[in-house]
């Protein structure tokens, strides 16, 4: 009997589950096909470039000069444990540009973005206003989903650049006080051994990342079932299931883009 | 003379769940009609007119719409063109002006609106429900209840519409304003010759406005003929209604 129990349970998630996918597969569908038929409402998509880009600016940099800085204290400790202290600058900046840089941006846009934009479309929900966007003539998916998607997917290489040169001079600023190394040298250090590929993987990262983060913000804000409490549950899942498929992306995207 | 049919929904059902929100529901609208839609809260009024206006699929039915069954999309877009709705939570954007919200369909539609005429023609619509035209270029948030009510019905006129749809338009105000809205709406649907649907609760707006009235119990019609033959109808749930 017990067995019978387990086997259902398994089959019920795994049912769910699949549903789950198909009602994802089909938003992305629509969104896609959507975007392909127009209209592009371009002042709403300026609009959400500076809403999720530029206002993220001081928190993604502030971010970005404090890891810059700790990653080059911890990385001085340990290579100091092998004689090898002069790797502070390269290693700081293959770091932030590979890694780094794109996670945590990654990370703080799912916070900051995902829980925005999930909260504004699902509040839009349940006072109508989506329906009431078909009434006017007008798709929800053009008019909120593709502008807030594409923001996001503009966005994220362009901020994640930005934390690339903010993480190398957070560590640029520790490396010249506190471990006492010649600015001029910590500089050239750091450009000698980075490379082009580098941070264009990181920026590629990004791109996806940036998908990842509007397309789930806006699937939970529009699968938003009623009233406030309603409102909260789906920004919370747009937040949790953006930072942790974020993260995924990252170990998949590593993999691809790794060069041995 | 015989009057044109608008609006015919056949035996709709709608399921969400295991639960039947509406069981069977049919009803015929005719052209220059005034349909108001009576029952208590959770009766399956506003699903009903969400079916009609296909935002929410239905299990089985039909729904026509002068004379044509609308079931393809590019036919309910069309359907929706002819329509004015102003719905219950009001649906305001809040991120935009008043104007621009009652302008919303011709101005993010058109290719090339023109915005000083749309913006004139939305000042008209906003005298014509009886508003000050000096809150064109506030926020929806700025205004109290009463007046984004107005801000929905004049947004619901603007493109002229075949068919008005209010849902619930006098939930949630003073009775002084609920009078002013009724009165407001009696006054657009005479006027205008429109053919409208009202949903509410208030039996004594059902009385003042309808030419016809649908009285829904649990998802189902449980009641329907005109003014006159409410006031004489024995059925129990409608006397309800009628007592208080
Ligand atoms: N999205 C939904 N999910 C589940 N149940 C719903 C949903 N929308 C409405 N209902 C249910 O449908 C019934 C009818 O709701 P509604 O049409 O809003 O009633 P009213 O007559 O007050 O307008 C209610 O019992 C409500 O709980
Ligand atoms: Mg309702």
């Amino acid at each position: 009997m017990k067995i019978v129990f387990y086997i259902e349970l398994v089959g019920q998630t795994f049912l769910i589950f699949l549903t789950k996918v198909g009602i994802f597969s089909r938003f992305f569908w629509d969104i896609l096909s959507q975007a392909l038929r127009g209209p592009f409402y371009t002042k709403t998509f300026l609009n959400q470039l500076v809403q999720i880009g530029f206002l993220s600016l001081p928190v993604v940099g502030l971010t970005a000069v404090f890891t810059g800085a700790a990653l080059a204290l911890q990385i001085y400790s340990g290579g100091m444990r092998f004689n090898a202290e002069s790797v502070v600058p390269s290693i700081v900046a293959i770091g932030i540009c590979r890694e780094l840089g794109p996670v945590l941006c990654g990370l703080i846009m799912a916070g900051r973005v995902a829980s925005s934009i999930s909260a504004e479309i699902g509040t839009m929900k349940v006072t109508e206003q989506i329906d009431a966007l078909y009434t006017l003539n007008t798709n929800p998916y053009s008019f909120l989903v593709v502008p807030r998607v594409c923001a996001c997917i503009l966005s994220l290489p362009l901020l994640t650049l930005t934390s690339d040169i903010l993480g190398v001079f957070g560590g640029f600023l520790v490396g010249v006080s506190t471990l006492e190394f010649n600015p001029t040298n910590y500089l050239l250090n750091t450009v000698k051994f980075l490379e082009l590929a580098d941070v264009i993987s990181g920026l590629i990262k990004a791109v996806f990342f940036g998908l990842i983060i509007g397309v789930l913000g806006t699937f939970h804000g529009l699968n938003t079932t009623v009233g406030a409490r309603g409102v909260g549950k789906s920004t919370i899942s747009a937040v949790v299931w953006s930072s942790i498929s974020v993260l995924a992306a990252n170990y998949i995207l590593t993999e691809a883009l790794f060069n041995k | 003379m015989i009057k044109k049919t608008k609006i015919e929904v056949n035996s709709l059902n709608k399921i969400l769940g295991s639960k039947e929100i509406l069981k069977d529901v049919s009803f015929i609208l005719e052209q220059e009609e005034h349909l108001v839609i009576i029952g208590s809260s959770g009766a399956g009024k506003s699903m009903l007119i969400k079916c009609i206006l296909g935002l929410e699929n239905i299990n089985s039915g039909s729904i026509f719409f002068d004379d044509n069954l609308i079931s393809e999309n590019s036919d309910k877009q069309k359907f929706l063109n002819k329509l004015g709705v102003c719905f219950q939570s009001n649906a305001l954007f809040d991120s935009y002006t008043v104007w621009e919200n009652v302008a919303f369909k011709s101005l993010y539609n058109l290719s090339s609106p023109n915005i000083f005429n749309l913006k004139k023609l939305a000042i008209e619509r906003l005298e014509e429900v009886g508003l000050p035209t000096n809150i064109a270029e506030q926020y929806p948030s700025e205004l109290s209840g009463g007046m984004q009510k107005r801000v929905g019905i004049a947004r619901s006129m603007f493109s002229e519409p075949d068919i008005l749809i209010f849902d619930e338009p006098t939930t949630g105000l003073d009775p002084i304003m609920s009078k002013k809205i009724i009165s407001l709406i009696g006054k657009i649907i005479k006027n205008s010759k429109k053919t409208a649907i009202t949903i509410t609760h208030d039996i004594n707006l059902a009385l003042f406005l309808a030419s016809k009235i649908i009285l829904i119990d649990n998802g189902k019609v449980e009641w329907s003929g005109t003014p006159k033959q409410a006031m004489l109808s024995k059925n129990k749930l409608l006397n309800i209604f009628l007592n208080g």
